[in-house]
């Protein structure tokens, strides 16, 4: 008895002691090796090193409607940034500009269809890949050191671009300054002032300047990647927004926490910003001339209006200082694949222009249309405009695949008044064309994210600011972006606040759809171009006359109800209140 | 090392053991009677000492039986229904009266118990009920007939009919589609799904529910066990059994569409509805109604024109057992055909399109006594099931997807040109699709699809009485294969399409566009593997058994090493289990139960792929003490608890490392060559492990007036290390997948209650029986993302709760719009649903769903009902079952959601808004478009899913005894059966439990027949 027992307890004790601990245990529960990998073999060679970089090169901002990178369809759900500004209007019906921000309806707690996410944009993403890139790439052996130096750089710019999208739509970031683990993220990461957030970004665009190349030497195989001619622009572009008035001011746009710890606000107002933003404009500016590497792009024997449309379409023409691509060729009409929407959505009702885009391009004598002396005719009120007009959107009478366009309610271009592919009269040209096989379907594309032309414009703006006036050089620099498409020079003589208003006229022209015009009217706190009701046109045929009628396009939520917490994006209210740091912006509590 | 070398000479210990030999005794004769509860003689049991292995005798028809032995010596009784009982042979007369107390109840991992004896919650479920269903996958036999046991049944054809299956409801939820729900099926002690069985061949299924019967399944067993035991010989001599039965099945219940009139009517009416222009003219809807253009203006029933009313099957087995000196036998052949319900299958030469199935089981159970002390079992079973179909790229869902899906009105079966019928173009339109289904089901061919299973088990037993008394050891191996294959061999076909041209003024008919699409061409052939697995089981055990005054010790020892094999990369799944389990009985009245196991995974990572699960219950059996004793209501009481632990270890595979992957990259240059990219896939999970579900139980087993029995549980489960993500609580900052963590908990809480109400008077006979099995889940964490409104939480709901819109009817006008919340899924008109804000916040979104009603994977309620009359051979039986607290999502095109995109409409939406019903409407208003505003989870399509179904009726007549027995025959049965005959539901146009658009649940009805000999 006694003996069965301790027999019986002794295997007992010996199974429960654990398979685990047995040899054959774990020898039999180990799976076979060598089929996972892992981070130790994606840095054991340069090539594959190099493959992780490009993927962080994908998560950079794209302006046009993608559904591949980083669950960036969900920005503006296929919508352009374009269609919240006073440029254009959107008829998407499930479209984020529709649903939340026309009726007012976004929210913090709102994570998809907002025009900015801080989760949902790729940019942690982006900044991870190229810090944990920056991080390993020094355990890759027998690879050159300065390629080395060159790839951290290039690295750093893409954290660069991403801060740079968070400054100015959320203002001071989280700080992060390495690729976080697990446990970390749970503890601490604090939101950094404005001013420091800025700091952040032109440190690390300084930094990556010293080891870029100024120019790519081989762009035949290699167009696209960052240069120091990328650093400065970058640099100068965030200056600017530093700059201005929506956080260099003597009191913040909106009282809360936020502004109080100085992340939506600088405190007080320092022109010397202005002048930060000035130099670091004029030494690209300077050096590009210097070099003639990077010039305002003009191809001899091209009308003005190609020149325009290469100037933003063309890939590696010169004046690309950032070109982002996800793919080479757009795909067919409606073709999916590759998550290319933005020539399906122009006909689902993306960005349709406003009367108010088509009344901001002067004529082709360079007057704006209200001056009497400009020759705008009303009841013909297409011919002899600024050529970017024409480039822009696609007017009545102007040349469409071929033939003239017919936008006049029941032409081809607009069959019925309601048809949401002209709902507003005006459909987008710029990147669709002309919308045919022949011309754009298969043509190779990217997104313009900084031109040179946007840093002469933004050089005559601080120095006009800095020097209370627009001196010689402002002038040049803004004449430089209108003698492109054949427009004279600025009237001599004009007020700060002329010249002012002038930049910003002439950035909308020469940028509509290049996500210039929301930063544009936020940095600048126009508050009146938030409540100015906007309007389409209806175009009607009878015989040969064509009458124009226009008409107040819906009212939109801020038309009425005006708040400034409209100028910076809430921070997910979810990740508020994940506490581990983020103060959320004013407004938006 | 040194336990390295341990378990070598353990190995060595048993396999010595093995070959020993016993010694003898001195003896007498005794003699005995055995009867069962009602007082029948029970032939052909099987009486054998405990002491002297290999010596078998069995009862005469009269339940006689004489024997050697000697008193003191344990006299063992085994029926031919599983029934067990052991007995000190004390007096030279020895009378035993079988109970259902004395079935043998498997307790998993290769203990039995007599069911007097347990104390774990277990439902068993024997062959004489199961055969009372004609189906071929066994599962489909199980419906209501154990509490506890959830099986829902699933649409599809008989040869691809899996029902779903849960065992108390469920209590864990998969990340994603990843399925972690899955219950751990067992046949004869090793794992294989049921459906590779035919019920011929099962003798029981058990249920085990409870932590004491399932921690000796470690980290597999939190899902609940299904073991299912096939049939041994039992009893004298050789017996044989035949059973044939032919069936007509039909569709258990087929939506009805519109017609083509009513079709282009309601397409006119949502385009109304739309503010677009209607599609038909008058005059053409005329042509619709009076079929006077019937190329141009068909009206088709596609179901008509594609499926017979009724089809056929057959089932044949025949099976053998006998005892023959040291072996027994139970041999079996079962053949299973059906045939699909699609209608014009010969419409070519040479060969058939038709839908069928064949499934050829066969099994041989063997047991050889080898010596006295040393048996060998070997089972070798297996089926070759092949079944054929047209060769549509799916299965016959594509065929039910063109036939539910095309309107009446779409086109023509056949176009008119050429008139010779044979050579007729199939009718098909750009509209509607190229998928004609009569020409899906005759002309593109046929896919042969089958599948080969074999399964085998060794296993070696040796009696080590010389070595201790009640100690045996035994060693086993079993190894299964399922292989599938397909050959298709695949034609198409020319269409044609025709288009009337229409004068817009009048609708006169001017002219007609014929225009081809396609052509037909001869055959393609190709051929697939599309699955196959293989498993190994290897396990040893030692078992101990001891009975000393009025106590009563059994017990075991496990270690079993199991593999699954599936063709592709991280998708094969080990298991190491160490186990023991003992049970202690006292005086009868008293019992215990302690069972530990130690389980190791290769799903987790070294150092933590091992769990310890223990488990203790106890059983009083108060029947048995002085003062119930004699009673006149108790016959049986005995009350039970349980407390233990059991696992999960369903979880996705090598998620404990970051996978790098390669991924999209980056145009660089003006050319075409991307640069492809390599990225960070999700972080390592952590923390890691199998989910433990902390179980607990109280259970009664009551028998009173000899006539009721009661079975009550009462279970309380708490899950914990459920797999979840983590994105709710872990920063965006992280900017990677964020780890998957084991943080998930839930509770499962309910109730089972078995009644079973059963006399005997003279010839008549009857049994009342209810069953019913209540549990309801709560998720208690889940790291959920944020959410700014409680009621939008999913913590604190059911697992799989239903959250949807609440509809508070349907917008009169433009005035109603106007003054209502804003809803932005798109615009809105009179006719669409008005959805409630919930939080006041004036306009509609996603932040306004509410949990409506139930869930959506488990009834709540699950309960049934039988009856069973008899007299003089002739009986009835039929069964009930019923569920209810179940919501489901009424979101089929064509049956619910009609026209979008040029689906179907059916009968269903008769109710639709419009603006003559407006008050009376129950569904919104038709439409073409897509109206994500109507189209979306809301409460209009999350219905009460609750129904109560007739699953069984059968009316058998026995053959009486005396006439057979000059036939030599033992046995025989003639019946005529009912199968899913009826259902009571709100559903009503289609099968409450299958309303997607597949293969239909089948209704069948059987004439049978069964002969032993």
């Amino acid at each position: 008895m006694k003996r069965s027992i301790i027999i019986f307890f002794a295997i007992g004790l010996f199974f429960t002691l654990g398979c685990e601990k047995l040899p054959v245990g774990n020898a039999f529960l180990s799976k076979a090796p060598g089929i996972d990998v892992t981070q130790d073999t994606v840095f054991s060679t340069i090539e594959y090193a190099e493959r992780f970089l490009w993927s962080a090169y994908r998560t950079l901002r794209y302006g046009l409607n993608t559904a591949d990178a980083g669950g960036k369809d969900d920005l503006l759900r296929r919508d352009y940034l374009e269609s919240i500004t006073d440029l254009c209007q959107s008829y998407l019906m499930d479209g984020g500009a529709v649903r939340n921000y026309y009726n007012g309806g976004y929210k913090a707690t709102e994570n998809g269809m907002s025009k900015y996410c801080l989760t949902q944009e790729g940019a942690f993403e982006g900044i991870r890949k190229a810090y944990l890139f920056i991080e390993n790439i020094d355990r890759v052996p027998n690879v050159d050191p300065a390629y080395v130096k060159q790839l951290k750089a290039e690295a750093l710019m893409v954290i660069a671009c991403h801060y740079h999208e968070m400054y100015r739509n959320i203002g001071g970031a989280p700080s992060v300054f390495h690729a976080y683990s697990v446990t970390e993220i749970i503890d601490s990461i604090p939101r950094m002032t404005a001013q420091t957030t800025c700091d952040t970004i032109v440190a690390m665009c300084d930094r990556a300047a010293k080891y870029l190349p100024w120019k790519i030497a081989n762009p035949e195989e290699w167009d696209g990647r960052f240069t120091k001619a990328a650093a400065m622009g970058l640099k100068a572009r965030i200056l600017l927004f530093n700059a201005s008035p929506i956080f260099n001011s003597d009191s913040p746009f909106l009282a809360g926490t936020a502004s109080t710890r100085k992340m939506t606000w600088h405190g007080k107002y320092d022109a010397d910003l202005w002048k930060k933003a000035m130099d670091a404009a004029h030494d690209l500016i300077a050096q590009a001339e210097a070099t003639g590497d990077y010039k305002i792009y003009h191809k001899p024997g091209n009308t003005y209006r190609k020149d325009f449309q290469d100037a933003y379409y063309l890939r590696g023409n010169g004046e690309m200082l950032i070109s982002n691509r996800h793919v080479y060729k757009a795909q067919s009409s409606s073709s999916q694949t590759q998550g290319y929407y933005f020539y399906a959505s122009v006909t689902w009702g993306c960005g349709l222009g406003t009367q108010e885009l088509v009344e901001i391009f002067p004529m082709a004598n360079g007057l704006p249309i209200t001056d009497p002396l400009s020759g705008y005719n009303p009841n013909d009120p297409y011919i002899n405009r600024d050529p970017r007009l024409y480039e822009t959107v696609r007017v009545n009478g102007d040349t469409y695949r071929g033939r003239t366009a017919e936008l006049w309610i029941g032409g081809r271009d607009r069959t019925n008044r309601t048809n949401t592919a002209a709902a507003t009269g005006y459909p987008m040209r710029k990147f669709i064309l002309d919308a045919d096989v022949n011309t754009s379907y298969g043509a190779v594309v990217h997104w313009p994210y900084l031109r040179l032309a946007e840093i002469y414009l933004s050089y005559a703006e601080a120095s006009n600011e800095f020097n209370n006036g627009p001196d010689a050089e402002a002038y040049r620099c803004v004449n430089i972006i209108r003698n492109r498409v054949g427009l004279p020079d600025l009237p001599a003589g004009m007020s700060k606040e002329q010249f002012r208003e002038q930049c910003l006229v002439e950035r909308a022209c020469e940028f509509a759809f290049e996500e210039v015009r929301w930063y544009d009217i936020i940095r600048w706190k126009r508050e009146d171009i938030f409540k100015k009701r906007l309007h389409g046109c209806d175009i009607t045929k009878s015989g040969t006359t064509l009458t124009y009628t226009i008409w107040e396009l819906p009212v939109r939520y801020w038309n009425t109800t005006f708040s400034p917490k409209w100028y910076l994006s809430a921070i997910p209210a979810g990740e508020v209140l994940k506490g581990y740091g983020l103060v959320q912006n004013p407004g938006w509590e | 090392m040194k336990k390295h070398y341990t378990i070598k000479y353990l190995y060595l210990w048993l396999l010595l053991l093995l070959i020993s030999y016993p010694g003898l005794a001195q003896q007498k004769m005794f003699t005995g009677t055995i009867n069962d509860e009602k007082g029948n003689p029970v032939a052909n049991a099987m009486i054998t000492i405990k002491e002297q292995p290999g010596m078998r005798i069995f009862t005469d028809n009269e339940g006689k039986f004489s024997i050697m032995g000697e008193k003191g010596q344990i006299l063992e009784v085994a029926t031919r229904n599983q029934r067990y009982k052991s007995l000190r042979i004390e007096a030279d007369q020895i009378l035993i009266t079988m109970s259902e107390n004395d079935d043998m109840i498997p307790v998993g991992n290769r203990m039995e118990l007599r069911k007097e004896e347990l104390t774990s919650a277990i439902g068993i479920v024997k062959a004489d009920e199961l055969t009372k269903s004609s189906v071929r996958n066994p599962a489909n036999a199980l419906y209501g007939k154990i509490p506890g046991l959830t099986v829902l049944q699933n649409g599809g054809p008989s040869w691809n009919n899996n029902p779903d299956i849960f065992i108390r409801g469920v209590e864990t939820f998969g990340i994603g589609s990843f399925v972690n729900t899955n219950i751990l099926m067992i046949v004869d002690g090793f794992e294989r799904p049921i459906s590779s069985l035919s019920l011929a061949e099962i003798e029981s299924v058990a249920v085990l529910k409870d932590a004491a019967a399932l921690a000796m399944y470690g980290m597999r067993g939190a899902n609940g066990v299904l073991l299912v035991t096939t049939k041994r010989a039992t009893g004298k001599g050789l017996s044989i059994n035949v059973n044939y039965d032919h069936g007509i099945t039909k569709a258990f219940r087929l939506p009805t569409f519109l017609d083509a009139y009513g079709y282009a009517s309601a397409v006119n009416q949502a385009l109304d509805n739309d503010g677009l222009t209607p599609l038909y003219l008058q005059p053409e809807l005329n042509r619709f109604q009076s079929g006077s253009s019937p190329y141009l203006y068909p009206n088709v029933n596609w179901i008509k024109e594609s499926l017979n009313d009724f089809s056929t099957m057959d089932k044949f087995s025949v099976s053998f057992q006998e005892q023959a000196s040291s072996v027994r036998y139970f041999a079996i052949i079962n053949y299973d055909h059906e045939n699909g319900l699609f209608g014009p299958v010969d419409l070519n030469e040479g060969y058939s399109t038709k839908s069928s199935g064949r499934k050829f089981n066969f099994r041989t159970n063997i047991d050889i006594d080898l010596t006295r002390t040393l048996k060998f079992t070997v089972n070798l079973a297996g089926n070759l099931g092949e079944n054929s179909r047209p060769a549509t790229s799916n299965d016959e869902s594509d065929i039910f997807s063109a036939i539910y899906n095309t309107p009446s009105a779409a086109y023509p079966v056949y176009s008119f040109n050429p008139p010779d019928k044979a050579k007729k173009n199939w009718g098909g339109s750009t509209t509607y699709g190229y998928t004609n289904p009569v020409a899906l089901i005759s002309a593109v061919g046929y896919t042969l699809q089958g599948r080969r299973e074999l399964m085998s088990d060794f296993i070696l037993k040796r009696n080590l009485d010389n070595l201790l008394k009640g100690l045996s050891v035994e060693g086993g191996l079993s190894a299964d294969i399922s292989f599938d294959y397909m050959d298709n061999r695949t034609r198409k076909f020319l269409y044609e399409q025709l288009q009337p041209v229409i004068d817009p003024s009048t609708g006169a008919i001017l002219d007609t566009i014929a225009t081809p699409y396609g052509s037909t061409t001869t055959f393609t052939f190709s051929s697939s593997e599309p699955t196959h697995w293989r498993r190994t089981t290897a396990f040893a055990d030692l078992k101990y058994s001891k009975i000393w005054e009025d106590n009563e010790l059994s017990s075991v020892l496990l270690f079993q090493m199991e593999e699954l094999s599936k063709p592709s990369k991280d998708n094969t799944y080990r298991h190491l289990l160490a186990a023991g389990t003992a049970h202690y009985g006292k005086a009868g009245k008293y019992f215990a139960d302690l069972s530990l196991s130690y389980n190791g995974t290769n799903v987790l990572p070294k150092g933590k792929r091992a769990g310890f699960f223990p488990a203790l219950s106890l059983g009083w059996k108060l029947s048995n003490e002085e003062f119930l004793k004699g009673s006149a209501v108790f016959d049986n009481l005995k009350l039970r608890a349980s407390w233990g632990m059991s696992g999960n270890d369903q979880i996705i595979q090598n998620i404990y490392l970051t996978p790098w992957i390669s991924t999209s990259g980056y145009y660089f240059s003006k050319t075409n060559s991307s640069n492809s990219g390599y990225r960070e896939g999700r972080l390592a999970s952590s923390p890691l492990t199998y989910e433990t579900s902390y179980k607990s139980n109280i259970g009664i087993d009551a028998s009173m007036f000899k006539m009721l029995d009661i079975n009550l549980d009462l279970f309380y489960d708490k899950r914990k290390g459920i797999l979840v993500e983590t994105g709710g609580s872990i920063s965006g900052v992280l900017g990677v997948n964020p780890p998957y963590s084991s943080a998930g908990i839930t509770t499962n809480k309910g109730i089972e209650l078995g009644l079973n109400l059963h006399q005997n008077i003279s010839d008549f006979n009857y049994h009342v029986n209810g069953q019913l099995s209540y549990s309801k889940s709560k998720i208690i964490d889940m790291l959920e993302v944020y959410r700014p409104e409680e009621y939008l939480k999913r913590t604190g709901q059911s697992i799989n709760q239903a959250f949807g819109l609440e509809s508070i009817g349907f917008f009169k006008d433009a005035d109603d719009i106007a003054a209502s919340p804003k809803q932005t899924f798109a615009i809105v008109r009179p006719g669409d649903i008005k959805y409630k804000d919930q939080n006041g916040d004036n306009i509609i979104n996603s932040f306004d769903e509410i949990p409506i009603d139930y869930n959506t994977k488990v009834p709540e309620l699950y309960y049934s009902g039988s009856v069973g009359l008899e007299f003089k051979g002739i009986g009835i039986d039929a069964v009930l079952q019923g569920i209810a607290n179940q919501t489901i999502y009424l979101n089929t095109p064509s049956i619910f959601l009609p026209l979008r995109s040029n689906t179907n409409i059916s009968t269903f939406s008769d109710d639709a808004w419009t603006p003559a019903t407006a008050t009376t409407a129950t569904l919104p208003r038709l439409s073409t478009l897509e109206n994500a505003n109507n189209y979306k989870p809301n409460s209009v399509w999350y219905v009460d899913g609750s129904y109560l179904k007739l699953r069984s009726v059968e009316l058998y007549f026995d053959f009486p005894k005396n006439l057979l027995s000059r036939l030599k025959v033992s046995d025989a049965r003639l019946y005529v059966r009912g199968m899913n005959l009826l259902s009571i539901d709100n559903i009503k146009i289609v099968d409450p439990e299958e309303i997607g658009i597949t293969y239909p649940t089948i209704s069948s009805y059987n004439l049978g027949i069964q002969v032993g000999f």
